[in-house]
């Protein structure tokens, strides 16, 4: 355990040294130096394509650098990072989606890759794998028991099911542990319990290396925050109490974080005529007798609590899934449950699904194959030229900035931000009458997020109506202008906007205003 | 060009360029230019590099006409067989039942036809129905009640072999006179004229997936069923549509097989299998890397059957085209998920 390595302190755990990582001719990560300390929460901060997911793959090995050092406690790590090297300085990354099996146990997911076996018959150790869980879970105050199974479990639950396995390599107080934009996936409830756990794992000793998109989390929880920017550390472990979102953020993009919305400055014309689309006594499988109008020219935020049915109205509006309900689309009945689509995509109604790469694009085809798929009916007659399709994919770029400007290349190699682009630019070229959204600015960093929210908003200047089913209550403070609050299948408030992030949240989860990420005292929008 | 709705649309229109292509097409250097030649022509230049190797170790044996006849005028069964294959792959299904199914209409002409009497051209329509109907069951089980599309087609295979060994009596059945042979034996430019099907067959596909709206669909129903169900296509009608074209495309191939041979022996159907999987795998590296396309799958097949000629003619015998074969399918597996992976990551 001596300083060995050259600017190494005592109470550092790890330290990069001029880590730097190319793929082909562009330099992904240039001349990285990083240190976290012992027992802080140290959050690496940056926009999709900065280099930080690099960053995370070199520390678990998954790639090796051109150059540069990492030492842990001292002693240096061999490039490329070994597995049995991370499991002896207890170094482990909770990645986005969790990584678990839900077909197995909790029991089995938290020791996979420690199962201890006996010496003779290499048999699986049950008991002591038991013991070894019982007491990381006990620890971590977990409310449900090894036997069941991950799938049986809310996000909540698993997120300590994920800690826990990573604290497997952990003896006390010592190692890393990188949380790769857990939260992500968890809902708003459960993130204050998540970071209290977060902090409590930090009080042992054990460093924490937090990665995220999100600026208020950052603030809210980390001690030091680093940035990175096209793949160099434009901020280097700066304390985050003489930081604020404005200044993170201008250091996050490079520009100032523009944060007026320019349809702010006049009242919006208030949304007349007949609604576009109109729902009475919705029903599925969270909803419970939902109704709903979309005027013209209106941006119709929902949201509530996990479960409560907010993230199941779009799929029942598109008619995607068994719904149940009077749904009427341009003064036309659309029968629901949905046999035929056809009688809605005629009507201009698009879905916006949330799994970009699951439902929203096909990942290995080229971005304009993907960007073109649903005009390819009206245009490609008798036979599709490219001719339209270059022009509709150069309209996206210039209106979306959709980097880097490559028709042929496949979604799967633009960042997770343009891909969203994609997404979003794919539908609204078609200049659709009604926009149903889900988490649109899911992983998406500051920059993109404020081109997607903009081409939103541009959407309903021209006549169509806009439905955003999220939990970033900023995102629909930013952009809408009525919010419903829904709980138990049916809306229990309606707040019209201009209004806060924070009335937002506190509509949702109570004047205790307990479970929000915000308590950045700048809500925006009013 | 009146109505583009580009112009109105509800993202910001560009500031000009109704036709410039700078900002569509990819960063073009020279060099990327070469590498793209490179990596969509590889298997030709190794396909050239073989027949240069084979004409120099046999000197006027290997680079004769009678070869080339050999090679261009032998695999028009396993064309129609890749193309079939490739009708399920392109969809993202699978089947595995195209060669049984190859053998039955094989032997279902012969058998109606010579043993029954029957008008050629009538036994001829009559067989490629009954393929066209394994097809049918096939789509009706796999598409229709969701059972998993290799373990369903396998046992189709197994039983689609059966049913022809039965309807053969289990031996072979020939006898069909050469004035019907017509259709497949009439020489055309020195080559029967079912190779000009063959390649027909091959650009028409072709022309489908790469103009049409019905193959920009295939592609996204094989690449992503629910993004292509969102945006309007009839994945249903696409999936059912491409396990009826896989039995119609090999039941035209057992037809013209047998057409041309006179006769057909049932035990042989499944061997002609892994060539046509290996070819439609090996086809992924070439023209259009990292994806399955009838032109490649046209030049992998040409190329297999160019190294098992050239081997034949150093003096190995019939094992030699199983052995290259199975190890072109293993290649061509490495080569497709290389590329792939390639195009997939950055």
């Amino acid at each position: 355990m001596t300083a060995q390595a050259a600017g190494h302190a005592d109470d550092d755990a790890l330290v990069i040294r001029g880590l730097r990582k190319t793929f082909g001719s562009s330099v992904v990560l240039d001349d990285i130096d990083l240190s976290v300390r012992r027992g802080e929460i140290h959050a690496l901060v940056g926009q999709n394509g900065s280099g930080k997911s690099t960053l995370i793959r070199v520390l678990s090995g998954v790639h090796t650098a051109d150059a540069g050092t990492l030492t842990m406690d001292g002693r240096p790590l061999s490039a490329p990072v070994r597995v049995s090297e991370l499991r002896r300085h207890g170094l482990a990354v909770v990645h986005q989606d969790l990584g678990l099996v839900p077909g197995l146990t909790v029991l089995e997911n938290v020791r996979v890759g420690h199962y201890t076996r006996s010496r003779l018959s290499r048999r699986i150790r049950w008991d002591v794998e038991r013991a070894a869980a019982e007491r990381t879970l006990s620890w971590l105050d977990a409310d449900f028991g090894l036997d069941q199974r991950v799938a049986a479990l809310h996000a909540g639950q698993r997120a300590v099911v994920a800690i826990a396995r990573a604290l497997q390599a952990q003896r006390d107080g010592s190692g890393l542990i990188v949380f790769d934009e857990s939260t992500q996936s968890l809902p708003r409830e459960v993130l204050q319990d998540f970071y209290a756990t977060v902090r409590r794992i930090a009080r042992t000793g054990t460093a924490i290396l937090l990665v995220s998109h999100r600026l208020d989390e950052v603030l809210e929880i980390a001690d030091r925050v680093s940035v990175l920017r096209d793949g160099r550390l434009v901020l280097a472990g700066q304390p985050s109490r003489e930081l604020t979102e404005a200044s993170l953020g201008h250091t996050v993009l490079g520009r100032e974080l523009d944060r007026a919305a320019p349809w702010r400055q006049s009242p919006p014309p208030a949304a007349s005529g007949p609604a576009l689309l109109e729902v009475h006594g919705l029903h599925g499988s969270l909803l419970r007798g939902l109704d709903a109008a979309l005027r013209p020219g209106e941006v119709v935020g929902v949201t509530g609590r996990t479960e409560s049915g907010h993230e199941e109205l779009p799929y029942a509006l598109a008619g995607v899934m068994g719904a149940r309900g009077e749904l009427t689309v341009r003064a036309r009945v659309v029968p629901l449950p949905c046999r035929d689509r056809s009688q809605l995509t005629a009507n201009g109604v698009v879905l916006v699904p949330q799994h970009r790469l699951g439902e929203g694009l096909a990942a290995q085809l080229s971005a304009l194959e993907n960007l073109t798929l649903p005009r390819v009916v009206r245009r490609g007659r008798p036979f599709l030229r490219r001719g339209w399709q270059l022009r509709e994919f150069a309209t996206a770029v210039a209106s979306m900035r959709i980097t880097p400007p490559d028709a042929s290349a496949s979604v799967s190699t633009f960042s997770g931000g343009n891909q969203q682009k994609i997404l979003l630019a794919k539908w609204l070229l078609g200049s659709p009458s009604v926009l149903l959204l889900h988490e649109p600015t899911q992983a998406v960093d500051v920059g993109a997020r404020l081109e997607i929210l903009t081409a939103i908003r541009r959407t309903v200047g021209q006549g169509a109506a806009v439905l955003i089913s999220s939990i970033e209550a900023q995102d629909l403070a930013f952009v809408c202008d009525r919010v419903l609050v829904l709980a138990d299948g049916v809306v229990v408030r309606e707040l019209t906007c201009p209004c806060s992030a924070e009335d937002i949240s506190t509509a949702v989860y109570g004047a205790s205003g307990v479970p929000d990420t915000g308590g950045t005292p700048n809500p925006q929008g009013s | 060009m009146t109505t583009n709705p580009a112009d109105d649309l509800a993202i910001q229109a560009p500031e000009s360029q109704p036709g410039a292509p700078a900002i569509g097409a990819s960063p073009r250097t020279y060099w990327h230019w070469l590498h793209t030649a490179m990596s969509r022509g590889s298997l030709i230049v190794v396909w050239i590099a073989l027949i240069g190797l084979f004409t120099a170790i046999e000197p006027g044996v290997f680079f004769t006409g009678g070869t080339f006849q050999i090679i261009f005028g032998s695999q028009q069964a396993l064309v129609f067989l890749a193309m079939a294959a490739l009708c399920a792959f392109t969809v993202g299904e699978f089947d595995l039942s195209i060669a049984s199914n190859l053998g039955l209409a094989a032997i279902l002409v012969p058998v109606l036809a010579v043993e029954h009497n029957m008008n050629v051209a009538v036994a001829s329509v009559l067989a490629v129905a009954a393929c066209v109907l394994v097809g049918a069951v096939n789509a009706v089980v796999i598409v229709g009640l969701g059972i998993d599309a290799i373990v369903t087609t396998l046992g189709m295979a197994t039983l689609v072999s059966g049913l022809t060994l039965g309807i053969s009596g289990s031996s072979q059945v020939s006898g069909l006179t050469s004035r019907t042979a017509v259709i497949a034996n009439t020489e055309v430019l020195g080559l029967p004229v079912t190779f000009y099907y063959g390649i027909a067959i091959a650009i028409a596909f072709w022309y489908v997936l790469r103009f049409t709206v019905l193959g920009r669909h295939m592609v996204f129903v094989g690449a992503n069923r629910a993004v292509a169900r969102l945006a309007g296509v009839r994945v249903t009608r696409i999936r059912v549509g491409a396990y009826l074209c896989s039995g119609l495309l090999a039941g035209l191939g057992g037809v013209i097989l047998v057409d041309g041979l006179g006769g057909f022996d049932p035990s042989s159907s499944p061997s002609y299998l892994l060539p046509a999987l290996s070819a439609a795998f090996l086809g992924t590296a070439v023209i259009e890397p990292g994806r399955f396309n009838p032109l490649g799958t046209l030049v992998a097949i040409y190329f297999l059957v160019t190294g098992i000629v050239g081997l034949q003619l150093l003096g190995y015998t019939g094992w030699v085209s199983d052995v290259f074969y199975g190890a072109a399918l293993i290649t061509a597996l490495i080569f497709s998920s290389v590329a792939r992976q390639r195009l997939l990551r950055r």
